[in-house]
């Protein structure tokens, strides 16, 4: 910072005599007058280095001398610099601009594709501390590094060149640097890896919220730059509420499968026909003593590639129809798949007492190459027996509500990722 | 902290503010005087400077988080470089331990003294020269000189107000970091980490 005893806001340009706002501290080693583009040297009474030219003005809402917030800390807009990549035909483009805070230091608001991002340098070192081109090239999975307890996955890599600069920078800049760059991403951070030839260096990227970002420096509506696409960092920002919507869902589907198993085998056996044939008819009496639950009839044969129709009727204790029912069977089988069931079931509401039930085949067809119909049938009862459809259903819904959830963040994660140059290939 | 006699200034007279058992030197809260503790005795040291209001997220006697470390900020110093300047805080962990914060345009670190036989050997200052401090390599990032613009509160060593002095950062991987300082008739290190801004939290 410079001295506020000491404190200079403004000096004529060496060069061409334009009044220039100094906007940064004292670490500030260069200010490009936005007039004459002379490159001064700010720690030596602002010395003609260079001059740039046939630079073109890039379009970027933000202005030198503007001032806002990045989560809450004060920035000023104190040099823009705008770059281009070139690979297989393509041209990239973006623009940073360096920010300066007297109690945060140095940072870049970056904007590129409509999206304002927030870099800073960081001291600290991954792991590894380097991703070279060949590793790149050569690795079967994306590499990865470790950095502050979390992992970065490979995101992009490139070479880029300045193609305008303009006010003050706390480095040297010149239109001729050539900076290769690999980012790597984390949960909601990018880390990228930057190699001038000279030195490398470590930055870290966080998206600010874009609208009150741009309502801080008061960029006009007009200005506003329209975003395209998804940024990498634009993460889904749940709210705790529908965090906890989801796992409740998911929590209560896998609660309702649970439960439904351990209904569906409730209950007990009170009769088995045994093995019968289908010509004849099985008759199965029994005694419900459960006065809860359901009674369940389970029929079963053993078609194979064919189907079998049954009638069945119950009777109570003086022979009296209380229920009748017809139900099917079917089952088909090729060398990998198998399709139907050989078993059905039935479920009734039945009082403590005597019945009988009375099953019969009624019709059955073969309807598949090597089919057979059924030759016998069994017929078994179960009292106290719930039904568990409701459970299926709720465990259905609730999974389907969780699955909303996590397929929207599966999208959202894969719209982040298509702009990796990463290829699986 | 352990709080002994309360001396008065030597200049105006006031109470000087209840001092740390390591304070070596004290400034008037009132009229800004400098007393430096020579045989037990406070001695008028001279004028504390002028301390100009500037943003920051240290003050003088608001505990202030450093990642877990809450510090309590005592002395203010502030040291010209030339063209810029940087303040040091004097800081008193929970444990009552010192620690020095410097505050550079957003560059934070936190030392503490290096031990005199923890200090490197053969260490030729200079800009890029490496130096190795236990078992860890720092390298030479900046060398300047510089000199105490203004001085409040207390430090636990008498600092000099316009007495110029060399300084070289030396940084090590891992965000470490090493000062070397010397001026006439003396020298020191200091070690520490540099400090993410947003990792310090004032309260």
């Amino acid at each position: 910072m410079k001295a506020p005893q000491d404190q200079t806001h403004a000096f004529n340009c060496t060069q061409c005599g334009a009044g220039l706002d100094i906007l940064g501290g004292g670490r500030v080693k260069t200010h490009v007058c936005p007039y004459c583009r002379s490159e001064l040297d700010a720690q030596d009474n602002y010395k003609i280095i260079r001059q740039f030219r046939d630079m073109k003005r890039p379009e970027t809402p933000f202005d030198l001398g503007m001032t806002g917030q990045v989560w809450g800390v004060d920035f000023t807009i104190i040099g823009t610099m705008a770059w281009a990549e070139y690979y297989g035909g393509k041209r990239w483009d973006w623009v940073d601009h360096q920010v300066y805070s007297h109690t945060h230091g140095y940072g870049w608001l970056s904007v590129e594709n409509g999206h304002v991002s927030y870099s800073r340098k960081t001291r600290d070192v991954p792991s590894p501390t380097y991703i070279s081109e060949s590793v790149i090239e050569n690795s079967e999975a994306r590499p990865s590094v470790r950095f502050q307890n979390e992992t970065f996955r490979y995101y992009g890599s490139g070479k880029a060149s300045p193609t305008f600069i303009e006010g003050e920078f706390n480095f040297r800049p010149s239109m001729d640097d050539k900076l290769r760059y690999v980012d790597l991403m984390g949960g909601d951070r990018m880390l990228s890896i930057i190699d001038s030839g000279k030195e490398r260096e470590y930055e870290v990227t966080e998206l600010p919220d874009q609208p009150s970002l741009l309502d801080s420096f008061g960029v006009s509506k007009d200005r506003r730059p329209r975003a395209r696409g998804v940024h990498p960092l634009d993460a889904i920002d749940r709210s705790p509420l529908q965090l906890f919507i989801r796992n409740l869902a998911l929590a209560g589907a896998a609660l309702a499968v649970i439960v439904g198993i351990g209904v569906a085998f409730k209950g007990d056996e009170i009769a088995e026909s045994g093995r019968t044939g289908t010509n004849s008819e099985i008759r199965l009496p029994f005694a419900v003593t459960n006065e809860t639950g359901l009674t369940q009839i389970t029929i079963s044969a053993n078609a194979n590639n064919s189907w079998a129709w049954f009638e069945a009727e119950l009777t109570d204790a003086d022979d009296e129809p209380v229920a009748a029912f017809e139900r099917g069977v079917e089952y088909y089988t090729g060398s990998d798949w198998k399709e139907g069931s050989r078993r059905v079931s039935t479920q009734v509401k039945l009082l403590p007492g005597s019945y009988t039930v009375y099953v019969s085949m009624v019709e059955a067809k073969v309807d598949w190459p090597n089919g057979r119909l059924a030759s016998n049938m069994e017929a078994r009862v179960r009292q106290g027996v719930a039904n568990p459809d409701w459970l299926w259903g709720a465990a259905a819904i609730l999974g389907l509500i969780g699955f909303v959830f996590m397929g929207q963040r599966y999208l959202r994660s894969a719209r982040r990722w298509s702009g990796s140059d990463w290829s699986d290939d | 902290m352990t709080p002994i006699e309360r001396p008065n200034c030597g200049t105006c007279g006031a109470a000087l503010p209840g001092r740390l058992a390591q304070a070596r030197m004290i400034t008037c809260e009132f009229c800004g005087t400098s007393s430096v503790l020579r045989d037990k005795v406070f001695e008028i040291a001279g004028s504390g400077g002028e301390m100009l209001d500037a943003p920051s997220l240290i003050q003088l006697g608001h505990s202030v988080m450093v990642r877990s470390l809450n510090l309590m900020p005592t002395g203010h110093a502030r040291f010209s470089y030339g063209r810029g300047w940087w303040d040091e805080f004097w800081c008193i962990d929970g444990q009552g331990e010192g620690h020095w914060l410097s505050v550079d345009e957003g560059n934070y670190a936190l030392e503490r003294d290096l031990h005199r036989h923890n200090w490197p050997k053969d260490f030729r200052a200079r800009f890029g020269a490496t130096a190795q401090i236990m078992t860890e390599i720092y390298k030479v990032t900046e060398a300047e000189t510089a000199s105490c613009l203004a001085v409040r509160g207390e430090f636990p060593e008498e600092l000099e107000l316009g007495e110029a002095h060399l300084y070289f950062d030396l940084s090590a991987k891992d965000s470490a970091m090493a000062t070397y300082e010397k001026w006439d008739g003396g020298e020191a290190w200091s070690i520490g980490h540099w400090i993410d801004p947003w990792d310090v939290k004032a309260s």
